[in-house]
């Protein structure tokens, strides 16, 4: 009797098992099917435009569809020579002129203050920090023309200081305010223990707080790279002779030309523009992870 | 290697709050000294007062024969773990341990050596080339230990470093650190430690003396067999020792050698060794649970009270017994072994309790002070 109540309860266990095993199977596929659509859907734009850079000029504008006929190089050799008097080699190397030394002194400025506001106590503390906060707010467009005449008075004027000294001083405030609050998240007994060690301020900051707070030096340098890559606004003003100008500006400049438009070259290079940008990110993916997992610090 | 010298140690926050009141206090050279006391009572602020984590408002701290109020911690010798290890998460054992030694400015054999030996002393030498994440809590906590040891401090500062490990870890730990204060004198390198806990356990095993701290203010400083027979006060009689002591109303009159207290609705006389001089004066008793007996026995000095058992926790070797005596809470500790019938009782059952009147503790109703102590 129990030997078969047992069997029977055996028989409905399978398929019960059966039944999820579909079920699950089934919503899976939905929900990946859902995904990939709506993926597609975001991602169609850039799907073109590399499509696009393989094409003909003419068939740009009387083909919908995205795979090019025939995939021509000609657009990158063409639009990489450019009209001016410079290649792209020359665009990019003044872009990463810009772009590396401002990383470099947004990350040593940006730490420091943000270390002095998370870790130490001095007069006018909170309202200087609100003022930092509140001056995010503010519109860029406010601070170009005082800016620009501050610069034209040092003579600064078609150099990259103007592009990358203002992040000398802390002001991409934006990074200041998040490595303090991801600083605020870490406890302070590992700096008790190294003050106990025997580190003074900048030790301490060298020797436990930078290490700890890579995660987060990390977003404030891809960020920072990608922004300052694209930057369009800036060179614009500061920079006037060619042969300083950046990516972002060269790109406008083969536009702008006075014979019809290569739009084939203009999307090739708007492509390889993509690339460094889209490299450093996911090359940092991986240290962005790092940083969510490493906040739960204590042993 | 050096004596800590508290003189009027003072601690006020900017907000006005007082958080410890005039303290003073003389650690000997390679003594073991443990502050102990509830959550609150300033234990932990002292400790970081000596660090020099926490600035001091008033007082006067020596360490070794050097006033160090104003000294950054690196210059006071001292030599601090932390309740949750503080380890460096990014550097390995090794160079954690390392770390303050390079910043001294050591040779690097002998920082080396320094590692190792403590290392060895530790038994962490497995442990060497791991991260902190990879360790255990046990491994963490030796590894804590082992930072303050490679210094060879005047002074070790432990911050409640047992508090965050399971109980079993926490009694071997306990043994441990006690051996290792023991080693390092027998090796001619003693240290005096300061270890401050909230766990009275840990305070009585490990202690060569204890100081009772209550709202940053000294209750009692001494050695733990004082602090049990010999409470300075009420707080400290019922902080110290599991179950609590029982704490009892009672008038005692005391003439030449006779003592006689009225409780619970009865009254007894006993000889009146060491109490002042008082007429129906009423005070706080206070009586050890092992000191209530169950077991009627002819013991002279015992005062027999009819009781109800409320209930009983059988701990193994003892039985801890809950009565009401005339409304009264009373506990009772007896040895597993001399339970007697005690076990097979219910609860409500009329038990006759026993209190050994000759070991009380006679305390000042208001002051809550000890009355043997005033004199």
């Amino acid at each position: 009797m129990s030997a078969v109540a047992s069997q029977e309860s055996t028989r409905f266990d399978s398929s019960v098992d059966q039944y999820q095993i579909r079920r699950d199977r089934i919503n899976s596929v939905i929900r990946y099917a859902l995904l990939i659509a709506v993926g597609l859907v975001m991602l169609y734009p850039l799907i073109w435009l590399i499509g696009a850079s393989f094409k003909t000029n003419a068939e740009i504008f009387t083909q919908v569809g995205f795979w090019p006929s025939k995939f021509e190089l000609e657009p990158y050799v063409k639009g990489w020579k450019t009209s001016t008097e410079y290649t792209f080699t020359r665009y990019f190397a003044n872009s990463f002129l810009i772009v590396i030394p401002r990383i470099i002194v947004t990350v040593i400025s940006c730490v420091l203050v943000a270390y002095a506001f998370a870790r130490f106590d001095f007069f006018g503390k909170k309202i200087l920090f609100a003022i930092m906060v509140a001056t995010m707010m503010l519109p860029q467009i406010v601070l170009r023309i005082p800016q620009y005449i501050m610069f034209q008075q040092f003579d600064m004027i078609d150099s990259y200081a103007p592009l990358v000294l203002p992040s000398a001083f802390a002001t991409d405030t934006f990074f200041v305010f998040m490595l303090v609050q991801f600083l605020r998240g870490i406890p302070r007994d590992m700096e008790e223990a190294a003050q106990m060690d025997g580190c003074n301020s900048l030790q301490m900051l060298w020797y436990i707080i930078v290490p700890l707070l890579k995660p987060a030096i990390i977003s404030v340098i891809v960020f920072q790279f990608i922004w300052t890559m694209n930057d369009f606004i800036g060179p614009l003003i500061y920079l006037s002779s060619v042969e300083k100008y950046p990516v972002s500006l060269a790109l406008k400049l083969s536009i702008g030309a006075t014979e019809e438009v290569e739009w084939n070259s203009v999307i090739a290079i708007s492509v390889l523009a993509l690339v460094p940008s889209v490299a450093v990110f996911f090359a940092a993916q991986r240290h962005f992870v790092d940083g969510v997992a490493s906040t739960g610090l204590k042993g | 290697m050096a004596s800590v010298t508290l003189n009027k140690i003072a601690k006020v926050y900017p907000n006005g709050f007082k958080a410890v009141h005039e303290i003073d206090f003389k650690i000997n050279d390679g003594e073991f000294v443990v502050l102990v006391g509830p959550s609150g009572c300033a234990k932990s602020t002292l400790l970081r007062m000596v660090a020099g984590l926490e600035s001091i408002t008033g007082g006067e701290l020596v360490i070794g024969d050097k006033v160090v109020n104003r000294l950054p911690p690196k210059e006071r010798g001292a030599a601090m773990v932390f309740q949750n290890y503080a380890l460096y998460p990014h550097m390995k054992v090794r160079d954690n341990l390392a770390f303050g030694l390079k910043l001294q400015g050591l040779p690097k054999p002998e920082v080396e050596a320094r590692v190792n030996d403590a290392a060895k002393l530790l038994e962490i030498e497995p442990l060497l080339d791991r991260y902190p994440r990879q360790l255990s809590g046990g491994q963490s906590q030796r590894v804590a230990v082992g930072r303050a040891i490679v210094k060879k401090p005047q002074v070790f500062l432990f911050d409640e470093p047992l508090s965050n490990l399971d109980a079993k870890l926490r009694a071997s730990m306990r043994v441990r650190i006690t051996e290792l204060h023991q080693q390092l004198k027998a090796a001619g390198q003693p240290c005096t430690v300061i270890y401050v806990t909230h766990d009275q356990v840990e305070a009585m095993t490990m202690g060569e003396r204890i100081c009772v701290l209550k709202e940053g203010r000294i209750q009692q400083f001494d050695t733990p067999s004082m602090l049990y027979n010999e409470p300075a006060n009420t707080f400290v009689a019922g902080f110290i020792g599991s179950p609590e002591m029982n704490m009892l109303e009672a008038r005692l009159t005391v003439s030449d050698s006779q003592a006689s207290a009225a409780l619970l609705g009865a009254s007894t006389s006993f000889s009146s060794k060491g109490l002042p001089q008082l007429t129906d004066v009423t005070v706080t008793l206070g009586l050890r649970p092992e000191n209530v007996l169950v077991n009627a026995s002819d013991a002279t000095g015992v005062m027999w009270l009819d009781s109800e058992l409320s209930h009983i926790e059988y701990m193994g070797s003892e039985v801890f017994a809950y009565f009401k005596v005339a409304g009264t809470a009373i506990t009772s500790r007896v040895p597993a072994s001399q339970s007697g019938e005690l076990a097979s009782l219910k609860r409500g059952d009329r038990v006759r309790v026993g209190l050994e009147l000759s070991h009380a503790h006679w305390f000042d109703a208001a002051s809550g002070s000890n009355l043997k102590k005033q004199h």
